[in-house]
């Protein structure tokens, strides 16, 4: 039986909630006292309405509970690309920015300052929000043998998190930020996003809650947790007083030192649940499907999940060291983050040691093997954190570009590898495809971010490096050795071959763009594409 | 591992264990900081921004600054010789949200003010390569050309009155940030703040805001109240406002 | 109940658990090296938070065994630095221009010390090599021997101490008033003309401009000489601060000088007295004069 649009309760719910959402936002664009946020009001109300009117007509929003719902997943997956592309593109740019500062134009809209949240949103938020919120419901799914929950939320949830990434990417071009990192929206956009949240746990609480088997799979665990947790930080860190109800700017409720605790809490925690636990949800589905063997060990996989997500929450301080935080937090940040080192560990183990009996795979097949090194990048980047939050180390490397190549080489390295990975297995299961298009182009995917990875995150260091010792060179009498200018001057050659890496990481992301458009135009091959939903199972 | 068996097959237990697991460290680590007398100094000279500095302040925000700049001394021999002394935490109290920032491509600002001239930051501003030729830094020459609405200011000082103000040390004594007063001639502050240093409107700021306030038309254009004379405003008062020849560093280690 | 088998190839049992057809785990145990790190790190953080302050115990944090603080190590540090630098600092403090230069280790001592503070905060205005930034920037190059207000070793302490207009207790200040505009003391062919007589005095000239009715304007409805002196070399004792006009260097610029005349110039050198020590001041000021243009 197929059901759907408006005749389901969701369908109805939904309705009145959109209808009441283009009241209220185009009550707030009518009476808006800023331009933008005017902007942003209609659109909201634009989308609203197109929702509604997709609702009434009962389109896409079919499904039969027999089947797996694809299209969403689908919708995820193009979206990532897409996003991905963009966000590394600006991401480049302002590498070259760094290097060449004419290319600011001395414009409002294309200055460093505001084209970098554009970046790190586009590829935090908006390349890897869309790869986890998709292949959270492909896992969830699959592994609990039922079709998602609802019919038409997952697509709300699809719709309302990428209206979430255009209301912050174009309000951050246009100037309109909170000033927190990697938490940049207004107020209103982070409203918007929590109901967009909440709809998300639903859907994926209600899969879980209506599975077929008897035991949640372990990729489920991470992804809940990361869920669960992204909604705490988000709340929490995002408290802040509107200056009218009608306008853009809003106050952080928390001021100075708690402010900046509560920062570093929330975006250490954004890296250890968005950017960790999540991606290693993704690990623990696809690794072992792809390799075709079981996960290493059910055991590791208890102890190291819990532990780290007991042990990340604490670690914010590190980011924070040395600063006007009292020392007792930053040991016990410091000490935490030395902790996190084996439960992070844990993942690389259970991801690499699945491999045992199939690494001949690594040689044949470029996807196992793009999965396989973002894994060992990973291990690096948790390698590199703790040593990083050690307060010797920190005292040389913060405040430096030694920063940014260890962010990068958990974003591209593992991050990026990983779903490049995730899509390449992922494209040809949801459209039926046999194969990639073509697996002489995810070769050169890989070896072109491979060495833009390597060259980014080795200039990054040597420039880092050089930085931090820099400013605390004394001469032979005593005197601080080189002044501020000298050490920028310093890092030119560095951020040349950092924007070049970078060049080589977007060229490599234009490839996968080629290759999943030409794939999704191959002719379906039938034998290899099933989406019945699968029977019940212990 | 029969035990584990409770959360893998129920959910909403799973759900439980997760919340709990992951709400302890943020109670242990940031909500002490609320009620601990150590964690902001006791010193004499903090004062509520401006509204002119404030607008100037909002701006930083807006384009980004904190992604390049630090405002943090940070305890050591090499940045207490090139910056000035350590940073407080007294010294951020005001500030909704922090800028301590995370990556110094410039260098940090946290005692920038008054240490070069108006004329310097319009320059700078204007073409930061006119005069540091090494500099990677973005020119901002359209904050000279937009003007600001000084009548919209009244309902930021309402609002950061509303924020959470730590220790009680962003407080005065009505009890909130901002007084009444200060919220009722925020317009008028902010433009007698880009005017003449010497006028009656002047005298009545530095009177509400107490003590030593740069005065004066920052942007060189007394015709109007640009986001430049806000910028500069902003910029020349950082760090300026702790007496440090009353501050008891030995009695604030913590 | 649960299914449990033997993988062939590790030999490991699995959970006996399958998801979405073949997705199943070895029951493998816990990798002993990394239960053992693990452990290890967990003694290791207990005895940290035991040696430096961390937990928060009723209204106070526990010090740490070490009552370690950051603070105090810098203030430490600074102390210790001071100590080491002061009889070398009160040696500069008390030598002449002369003494300093017999003494190569001073001289070494003062040049480098000044240097440092330099690096931080001058050269932003000043350049990295003290030669000014750009002709005509407004901002003045200290390698020349063109000094508004003094080029000897304690002038330029002087300058740097109170600064240039800073507003300073002791601020020194002169005004280029602005002469044109429309009340303005000249006419726009009145400015013209003296511009073109200044220009004159170093060889330039100025298209459009009457040099001698420009020297009547200089000496007479202008008044320039009042502070430029009659030839126009500039400022004297009585006078500080007033350029020459005979020596080709612009400030603000050779082709400004219109603009100049037209709307004045009052540049600002801020005041260091607060930032630097008197040491600090007298090592830069060393440090400047030693560039080639210290009279």
């Amino acid at each position: 039986m197929t059901r759907g649009g408006i005749t389901t309760i969701g369908g109805i719910f939904t309705a009145l909630v959109l209808v009441s959402g283009i009241l209220l936002t185009g009550y707030a664009g009518m009476n808006a006292i800023d331009a933008v946020f005017g902007f942003h009001m209609y659109l909201m109300a634009a989308a609203a309405l197109l929702g509604l009117l997709a609702i009434l007509m009962g389109h896409p929003f079919k499904g039969d509970p027999s089947q797996y719902n694809y299209g969403v997943v689908k919708a995820f997956v193009i979206a990532t690309i897409f996003w991905g592309v963009t966000g590394f593109t600006v991401g480049d740019y302002i590498a070259w920015e760094l290097a060449f500062p004419f290319l600011n134009w001395d414009l409002p809209w294309t200055n460093f300052g505001r084209l970098r949240p554009l970046h790190t949103s586009a590829v935090i938020f908006a390349f890897g929000g869309n790869i986890l919120l998709g292949s959270s419901f492909y896992v969830a799914q699959r592994t609990n043998h039922t079709r998602l929950a609802g019919n038409v939320a997952p697509w709300f949830v699809f719709w309302g998190y990428n209206l979430f990434i255009v209301l912050a990417g174009t309000g951050y071009v246009l100037g309109v930020t909170q000033g927190h990192e990697y938490a940049e929206p207004e107020w209103y956009v982070d409203i918007w996003l929590t109901v967009v949240w909440v709809v998300y746990l639903m859907v994926f609480m209600g899969t879980l809650m209506k599975r077929r088997v008897s035991h949640i799979y372990v990729a489920n665990w991470f992804y809940l947790a990361f869920i669960i947790t992204i909604a705490v930080l988000h709340l929490v860190h995002n408290m802040a007083v509107p200056v009218s109800f009608f306008g853009l700017k809003s106050y952080s409720f928390q001021a100075g030192v708690q402010d900046a605790m509560t920062q570093w809490w929330y975006g250490h925690n954004a890296v250890g649940f968005f950017l960790t636990a999540a991606f290693l949800a993704m690990v623990y589905y696809f690794v072992p499907k792809r390799a075709e063997r079981p996960v290493y060990s059910y055991r590791l996989s208890i102890i190291h999940f819990w532990s780290l997500i007991f042990l990340y929450m604490w670690a914010g301080p590190h980011h924070l060291h040395y600063t006007a935080l009292p020392d007792w937090t930053q040991t016990i940040g410091m000490a935490f983050s030395i902790m996190l080192w084996m439960p992070s560990w844990g993942g690389m183990i259970n991801g690499l040691m699945t491999l045992s009996g199939a690494w001949d795979k690594l040689r044949t097949d470029p996807v196992l093997r793009m999965l396989v090194v973002s894994v060992a990048f990973y291990g690096m980047s948790t390698f590199e954190g703790p040593m990083m939050a050690i307060k010797a180390v920190n005292a040389l490397s913060h405040y430096t570009d030694w920063t940014i190549g260890h962010v990068h080489s958990g974003a591209m390295g593992w991050v990026g590898m990983v779903t490049f990975g995730v899509i390449y297995c992922l494209v040809p299961w949801l459209w039926g495809r046999k194969e990639m298009y073509s697996m002489a182009l995810v070769s050169w995917h890989f070896w072109l971010s491979t060495i833009g990875i390597l060259l980014y995150i080795t200039s990054m260091w040597v420039s880092g490096i050089l930085q931090g010792l820099m400013w605390r060179a004394y001469d032979n009498l005593g005197f601080l050795e080189y002044s501020f200018v000298e050490t920028v001057e310093a890092m030119h050659p560095f951020y040349v071959i950092r924007a070049l890496g970078g060049l080589f990481f977007v060229i490599g992301s234009l490839i996968m763009a080629y290759n999943v458009f030409k794939t999704i135009r191959l002719a379906p091959a039938e034998e290899h594409f099933s989406d019945a939903v699968l029977a019940p199972a212990e | 591992m029969a035990t584990h068996d409770i959360f893998e097959k129920n959910s909403i237990l799973l759900a439980i264990g997760i919340v709990i697991v992951i709400s302890i460290a943020g109670l242990i680590e940031i909500v002490p900081l609320y009620f601990i007398g150590s964690t902001i100094e006791k010193v004499n000279g903090m004062r509520p921004y401006t509204p002119l500095e404030l607008a100037g302040r909002d701006i930083y925000v807006r384009e980004g600054c904190y992604l390049c700049h630090s405002q943090m001394i940070r305890p050591f021999r090499d940045e207490v010789e090139r910056y000035g002394h350590y940073s407080l935490a007294a010294e951020s109290a005001y500030d909704h949200p922090f800028q301590w920032g995370s990556k110094r491509t410039g260098p940090d600002l946290a005692r920038v003010g008054n240490k070069y001239s108006d004329k310097w930051h319009r320059d700078h501003m204007n073409n930061p390569r006119s005069i540091v030729p090494e500099s990677v830094m973005p020119g901002y020459s359209f904050l000279a050309k937009t003007e600001i609405d000084a009548s919209r200011y009244a309902a930021h000082l309402r609002a950061l009155n509303w924020t959470a103000q730590p220790n009680g040390v962003s407080k005065n004594d009505t009890g909130a940030m901002y007084t009444k007063a200060m919220i009722a001639n925020a317009a008028a502050d902010m433009k007698a703040q880009a005017g003449e240093t010497d006028s009656d409107e002047a005298e009545a700021l530095q009177k509400r805001y107490g003590g030593k306030l740069n005065v004066r038309d920052f942007d060189g254009n007394p015709d109007k109240v640009t986001e430049l004379d806000a910028m500069i405003a902003y910029l020349q008062m950082l760090g300026t406002l702790v007496d440090f020849k009353t501050y008891n560093a030995k009695a604030n280690l913590r | 109940m649960a299914h449990k088998e033997i993988d062939h190839i590790t030999g490991t049992e699995t959970t006996g658990h399958a998801w979405d057809g073949d997705l199943k785990e070895l029951n493998t145990p816990l990798p002993k090296w990394w239960l053992t790190i693990f452990w290890i790190t967990v003694v290791w953080a207990i005895g940290y938070m035991a040696y430096y302050p961390s937990w928060v115990i009723g209204d106070k944090n526990y010090e740490g065994y070490s009552k370690w603080t950051a603070r105090a190590d810098v203030h430490k540090a600074l102390e210790d630095a001071q100590a080491r630098l002061a009889p070398s600092f009160a040696k500069l403090q008390g030598a002449s221009l002369a003494d300093i230069r017999n003494d190569a280790d001073l001289s070494r001592f003062a040049t480098k010390a000044g240097k440092a503070v330099f690096g931080d905060n001058c050269v932003a205005c000043n350049g990295t090599g003290a030669n000014g930034v750009f002709n005509g920037s407004g901002y003045p190059s200290l390698v020349d021997k063109d000094w508004l207000w003094g080029g000897k070793l304690e002038d330029i302490i002087e300058t740097i101490r109170v600064g240039i207009r800073s507003g300073h207790d002791d601020e020194r200040l002169n005004t280029m008033a602005a002469y044109g505009g429309e009340d303005g003391q000249l006419t726009a062919e009145q400015i013209r003309n003296v511009a073109g007589f200044v220009l004159s005095l170093s060889g330039s000239t100025l298209e459009g401009a009457d040099i001698n009715k420009g020297k009547a304007v200089y000496l007479d409805d202008g008044g320039c000489n009042a502070c430029h002196g009659d030839e126009g070399k500039g400022g004297t004792a009585d006078v500080p601060g007033a350029p020459n006009l005979t020596d080709s260097i612009w400030l603000f610029g050779k082709g400004n000088v219109v603009s100049s005349i037209t709307h004045g110039r009052n540049a600002v050198m801020p005041a260091w007295d607060k930032r630097l020590t008197p040491a600090q001041i007298k090592a830069v000021a060393v440090y400047v004069h030693s560039r080639g243009g210290g009279q």
